[in-house]
């Protein structure tokens, strides 16, 4: 067995001579995602001394505390929401579990600043609550939904799919017979939960955790809506209201250091230990009775779907069902104007559709040369590439409009810079599912094929490329429908007058005419759904999750 | 058997059935009826092909899971419902057929999992375990830092470090390569003989269960077919799936006469089980390999018509007149060609057959 796998592997290095047709192109492609990036903690590293010097002592304290304050809060939350929620419907006898398991995920359909708007809308000073409660002659005072506390609620229902889909995965691939074990060794049902079960969730939990944080992290809607600043949101005021490029640089820089510290910090807590135990023993765990905590369980599942979903769509169907109502709404509605709805739905296509497939064509070497040739490089291209991964919409689009500015002005404010902004920013996902999906493919069909005949390139089309389908698919769709809500990047970088569907919102709902958002909105969330729907079809099986927003 | 008969009885299963829920395997009874009984300090090896409800016997008995019907006792205790006894309260050990060792856990915290009490305690008894399967100076290993070999290790010293009254292995070898295979069972079966305790082992490999237990007990389909000494059933098997499960066996087709059953190889006399042989008319014998004599004879009835080379045997096949074939198994000295022709002798003390059909 030894001399096999050595003479394998004396085989594979002999027989990887880099080919550079592949190796090229993936280098460049890869050092093309990094430059925004690269040349955005570049500019941080030339502001002046002064403006640094103000910036510590006056906004970057304050700035922290507030940022990590929400960060946490929604981590938590979401750790604790999600792994209840995912605990409840694997391991327990909650009455119609196959129902709740699919309805747990549906609040993705619904982008979480259409969620924030909503609870502005609802909850905020003069809002429909208040309305409403003056219609019944009811006077009082509702909870402000600005702020920390909203907003780190709204985020939290746009966070705890995440974790949930990750760790009902873990549990339901979980290893029962360590549980066995640990009855056998004579532990209580308590304890194996304890030191067995939850510990081996650590993975699941941290991987969501820092899903939760990164999103919380980069988040511009919510915090801007509910009005708590963060970096995002200050570093955005930077770019539009003051214009202040140095500032909005080294707070970009900042913003940057602290995501590194956060994915250095899951890093960390892995040591020495292994948690492989996912390998399904064919004995389904035994259900916990909830007994008589199947009430309360019931009632937590009714809040959350509530606010997560009904909530939402309940206020964006209202206000659509006013915009017919009203006549004047309606004429700039549905009027033939440049207003009109279909052009905004048209706007949003085409950008998303040519940058869903410039992301794939582009990941797909980069993809095969980190998968089939598992050497140094193709890693470090791989690597390089995501740079832009888990940062924030706000600086791609920072540090795109630097490079732009800067070497190709021609580019600044046209509908191109907007597509390269997605293309930067959702590259990852689409090398991610590319990856995934090619290692799935035997690397010894397309060897089969060299052996009969075919040149490399001539295997990789009549034999990977079919089989790699799904994964292009998939892939295109996850960078489609990720475009398709991209609301930051397009605000800064999207030239006068070109608005997609999020923008139409963004800029309808600021102005308060929400009944116009709502046409908007509710067009969003009808095409994302058959989307959502195609890509989480088989993560029950996978355990895969997609990262969006 | 007579070893036992003044013996208290540590395990005795009364009738037990255990069907598993309808989710995945549709309510299939994996076990039972099954009544047993193992003395203390007995080594009894369970062996069944897979499916057989090997596994499960050793879950019941752990309190795994709970049987629908029958009795469980433990040392003369009922113990069969698991909410009354459940698995921690039983003092029952298992090593588990992939280990199950915990990953997050050191070589060390494994072995102490099953301990309870003050910390010196249980650091005397982790590091006498971890000596006694020769793992001394490994406790701040992680599992997958491990051989397979000392994963197996550790999995039995997490199952004896409590010191339980009976030990359960659910096939522990069958992910180790051939030769650490019998090192590993030699060893483990001196460990625990000097525990004095009392053990089942479950495995699919006839060889392990020959060497293992003082008695053997096979299953088929979740019914005990036979339990006795491994010698007693190779020789003498109850019925023909033992009889073909256990060992290589051909079966010679024959008919009732009067004095006992006559084939083309002659007439095998049934004194013994005379009885049953009246209830039908055609019947299987066994033979076995080793059973069958051949002399090289131009004139002979049989014909060799293939052979197989596997080291100090080999094994030749026969054709006899009416077809049917039978096997024959020679020292590999022996030298006879393919196509030759040999007259056959059929060495019997007893006959051993089955009904046809049956």
């Amino acid at each position: 067995m030894a001399v096999s796998a050595r003479a394998r592997r004396l085989i594979k290095r002999r027989s990887s001579a880099r080919p550079w047709g592949l190796w090229l192109p993936s280098a460049l492609i890869a050092l093309g995602m990094a430059v925004p990036l690269v040349y955005l903690l570049y500019q941080a590293s030339s502001v002046a001394p002064d403006v640094w010097a103000r910036l510590l002592q006056t906004r970057v304290p304050g700035l922290i505390v507030n940022t990590l304050l929400l960060t946490g809060l929604v981590t938590i939350g979401a750790l604790g929401l999600g792994l209840l929620l995912a605990w409840l419907v694997e391991r327990t006898d909650l009455p119609a579990r196959k129902i709740l398991r699919s309805l747990f995920i549906a609040p993705l359909i619904v982008p979480c600043y259409l969620v924030a708007i909503c609870y502005a809308a609802f909850f905020g000073a003069n809002g429909l609550l208040e309305k409403m409660l003056q219609s019944f002659g009811w006077e009082m005072s509702v909870p402000s939904i600005y702020g920390l506390g909203g907003a780190a609620f709204v985020l939290i229902l746009a966070t705890y799919p995440y974790v949930y889909v990750i760790v009902r995965a873990s549990l339901e691939r979980f290893d029962s017979t360590l549980l066995d074990a640990a009855r056998a060794c004579g532990a209580s049902r308590v304890r194996a939960a304890l030191r067995i079960t939850l510990p081996l969730l650590v993975p699941a939990l941290s991987a969501g955790g820092v899903l939760a944080a990164l999103y919380s992290l980069s988040d511009f809607g919510v915090v801007t809506t509910l009005r708590q600043q963060t970096f995002v949101s200050v570093i955005y005021q930077q770019l539009t209201g003051r214009y202040d490029p140095s500032a909005a640089a080294a707070l970009g820089a900042l913003l940057v250091l602290l995501t590194l510290l956060l994915l250095w910090g899951q890093g960390r807590i892995w040591g020495r230990r292994r948690f492989a135990s996912e390998k399904p023993s064919g004995r389904p765990a035994p259900l916990v009775r909830l007994g008589r905590w199947k009430i309360p369980a019931l009632a937590l599942i009714v809040v959350v779907l509530i606010a997560g979903l009904l909530l939402p769509l309940g206020v964006l169907s209202f206000w659509l069902v006013n915009s017919w109502l009203i006549p004047q709404t309606n004429a700039l509605l549905w009027g033939t104007s440049g207003n009109a709805l279909l052009n905004y739905l048209l706007n949003s296509f085409t950008v998303s559709v040519a940058a869903a497939s410039l992301a794939v064509l582009l990941a797909l070497p980069l993809a095969y040369a980190s998968v089939r040739y598992r050497d140094r490089w193709s890693q470090t291209w791989a690597w390089v590439s995501q740079a832009g991964q888990s940062l924030p919409g706000v600086l791609i689009a920072l540090g795109l409009l630097f490079v732009v500015l800067r070497f190709l002005p021609g580019l600044y404010a046209t509908v191109l810079l907007v597509i390269l902004a997605y293309v930067v920013r959702f590259f990852p996902q689409a090398l991610q599912a590319l990856g995934s999906g090619l290692a799935q493919v035997p690397a010894c069909l397309e060897e089969g094929a060299r052996l009969l005949g075919h040149r490399p390139l001539s295997a990789f089309a009549r034999v990977t490329l079919p089989l790699l389908r799904p994964a292009l698919m998939g892939s295109w769709i996850l960078v489609f429908l990720s475009a398709l809500r991209e609301l930051p990047a397009t605000l800064l970088l999207r030239p006068a007058g070109f608005d997609t569907l999020p923008v139409r919102i963004w800029t309808a709902a600021s102005e308060g005419f929400y009944a116009q958002a709502a046409p908007a909105a509710l067009g969003l969330i009808g095409l994302s759904i058959p989307l959502l729907f195609w890509l989480h079809r088989g993560s029950s099986a996978q355990g895969s999750v997609k990262s969006y927003d | 058997m007579t070893r036992y008969t003044e013996s208290r009885v540590m395990i005795r299963l009364e009738d037990v059935t255990q069907a598993y829920p309808s989710s995945g395997r549709e309510g299939r009874v994996a076990l039972g009826p099954v009544s047993l009984e193992v003395f203390e300090q007995e080594f009894l090896a369970v062996l069944g092909p897979s499916g057989s409800g090997k596994t499960t016997l050793l879950r019941v008995i752990a309190g795994l899971e709970m049987p629908q019907t029958g009795r469980v006792e433990l040392a003369g205790l009922d113990v069969t419902n698991v909410k009354r006894t459940p698995p921690e309260k039983r003092g029952v050990g298992m090593v588990f057929q992939d280990y199950a060792l915990f990953p997050h856990l050191t070589v060390w915290e494994n072995v102490a999992f099953g301990l309870s009490g003050r910390n010196g305690a249980k650091r005397a008894r982790v590091e006498e375990v971890l000596e006694l399967v020769g793992l001394q100076g490994m406790g701040d290993r992680y599992p997958y830092e491990l051989s397979g070999g000392e994963q197996q290790r550790v999995a039995l010293a997490r199952t004896l470090a409590p010191n339980p009254r009976v030990v359960l292995l659910d096939e522990p070898f069958s992910n180790l390569d051939a030769d650490l295979r019998r090192e590993m069972r030699s060893e483990v079966k001196a460990i625990l003989r000097k525990l004095q305790s009392t053990v089942i082992l479950v495995t699919h490999d006839q060889e392990e269960a020959f060497d293992w237990g003082d008695r053997m007990a096979v299953l088929n389909r979740g019914r005990i077919e036979q339990l006795g000494a491994s010698e007693e059933i190779y020789t003498a098997p109850a019925t023909r799936f033992v009889a073909e499960f256990i060992g290589r066996a051909d079966f010679l087709i024959g008919r009732r006469c009067s004095e006992g059953i006559e084939t083309e190889l002659g007439v095998f006399s049934l004194k013994s089980s005379a009885g049953r042989v009246s209830q039908h008319e055609t019947w299987e014998i066994l033979i076995r390999p080793d059973m069958v004599e051949i002399e090289p004879d131009p004139k002979g009835g049989a014909v060799i018509v293939a052979r197989r080379f596997s080291g100090i045997q080999k094994l030749y096949c026969l054709e006899l007149p009416s077809g049917q074939r039978i096997h024959s198994l020679q020292p590999s000295t022996r030298n006879l060609p393919e196509g030759s022709r040999v007259r056959l002798k059929v060495l019997l003390k007893k006959a051993i057959c089955f009904p046809q059909g049956s």
